[in-house]
């Protein structure tokens, strides 16, 4: 897992990333009833410009979701799957074939319970009270999102730091990205309290 | 500007992708490109006299007067278009001479943060175009879905295409 950036990481917020990190892994196997793995792929600081070629294949299309999040931390969190992985969580959640008018809601019942536990996994494992506004859906280029995401947070913050995990159900069933980026002030918050 | 080229099967000789904030300068056979706008902004200026052309990747609308950042040339429209015009000079060209067309502007996820980003970069983008007195000769605008750009400097043309495989020719 690379830690990259500007190196002001220290090796205690790495490891309070990782423990909100494992606080969501076990929400969510609790709540689905589905064992559910979260990998840490990228831990960095980065100004918008760097952190947007990190993302991977920006024409590729994908399903993203969206949620902001306010509180004692604030920023921004895009849940991200290419088309065959929403298959697989289609299929999962709503059967084989699944209902079109339903497979929208289901992605983002799905979507908001990931982002929404990664942000509160975070939240607890320091302590902190955070609220997550409801959540958006697109698919487009994941360049597209992914940049769009980035311009929002870049009226905050001059660097930002990506929090880029991997989720796997039940082995490779289905396998998702997600970017957790805080805002300036919560990195502040975050650096403090990773201080041994 | 960072850029590095690659080849891109189907393309022109070479490739300079643009990033977010970035711009670049390309003549002949090499092609820039910008790929997923989103709200962002892609303006293509062409000197069609000396087939010679500049791609901004504007990510916001106005610098509101801070000082350029040569890291990110193309991070306000003001800055993108101060730079293009000071590097397609320093080619032998005028602004009067300066074609213009730009595509993006698009609002793809509705974030309260960033609701009208894509619109106010392509007024901002039009705005100061207007005021250089360059003339824009095709647009594509707004909407809801991202767009990658392909500009040939040799020819002028900027290719458009939409998430769904639809390409637009400006």
């Amino acid at each position: 897992m690379p830690a990259g950036g500007s190196g002001v990481l220290n090796a205690s917020t790495v490891a309070l990333v990782q423990a909100g990190l494992s606080r969501a892994e076990s929400g969510f196997s609790l709540l689905l009833d589905l064992p559910l793995t979260i990998h840490l792929e990228l831990l960095s600081l980065e100004p918008p410009t760097v952190l947007s070629q990190l993302a991977g294949n920006p024409e590729e299309t994908v399903t993203g979701i969206y949620v902001a999040f306010d509180g004692d931390l604030r920023g921004h969190c895009l849940l991200y799957l290419d088309d065959h992985n929403v298959a697989r969580l289609v299929q999962r959640l709503l059967g084989d074939p699944a209902p079109p008018a339903l497979v929208e809601s289901a992605l983002l019942e799905a979507g908001n319970l990931t982002v929404s536990g990664l942000v509160n996994g975070l939240a607890d494992s320091g302590g902190w009270c955070i609220q997550v506004s409801p959540p958006v859906l697109s698919r487009d280029m994941l360049g597209c999102l992914i940049n769009s995401v980035l311009t929002a947070a870049s009226l905050s913050s001059a660097e930002l730091l990506a929090v880029r995990a991997r989720f796997q159900a039940r082995g490779e069933a289905v396998q998702g990205t997600v970017l957790l980026m805080p805002d300036a002030a919560s990195l502040g918050v975050l650096l403090q309290a990773g201080t041994p | 500007m960072s850029a590095a080229a690659f080849q891109v099967p189907g393309a022109l000789g070479r490739s300079l992708p643009v990033g977010l904030g970035q711009a670049a300068l390309g003549s002949g056979e090499t092609e820039l490109v910008s790929f997923g706008l989103g709200s962002c902004v892609g303006l293509a200026l062409w000197a069609p006299r000396l087939q010679v052309g500049a791609l901004c990747h504007i990510m916001l609308p106005d610098s509101r007067g801070a000082p350029p950042d040569p890291a990110t040339p193309a991070r306000y429209a003001d800055w993108a278009l101060a730079w293009a015009l000071e590097a397609l000079r320093a080619q032998g060209c005028q602004p009067r001479e300066l074609l213009a067309k730009l595509a993006g502007g698009a609002q793809v996820l509705a974030i309260p943060v960033a609701l009208h980003i894509g619109r106010q970069n392509a007024e901002a983008t039009l705005a100061a175009l207007r005021s250089r007195g360059i003339q824009v000769r095709g647009t594509d605008l707004g909407g809801t879905v991202g767009r990658t750009v392909r500009f040939n400097p040799a020819a002028g043309t900027l290719a458009v295409r939409l998430v769904s495989g639809e390409q637009v020719m400006l």
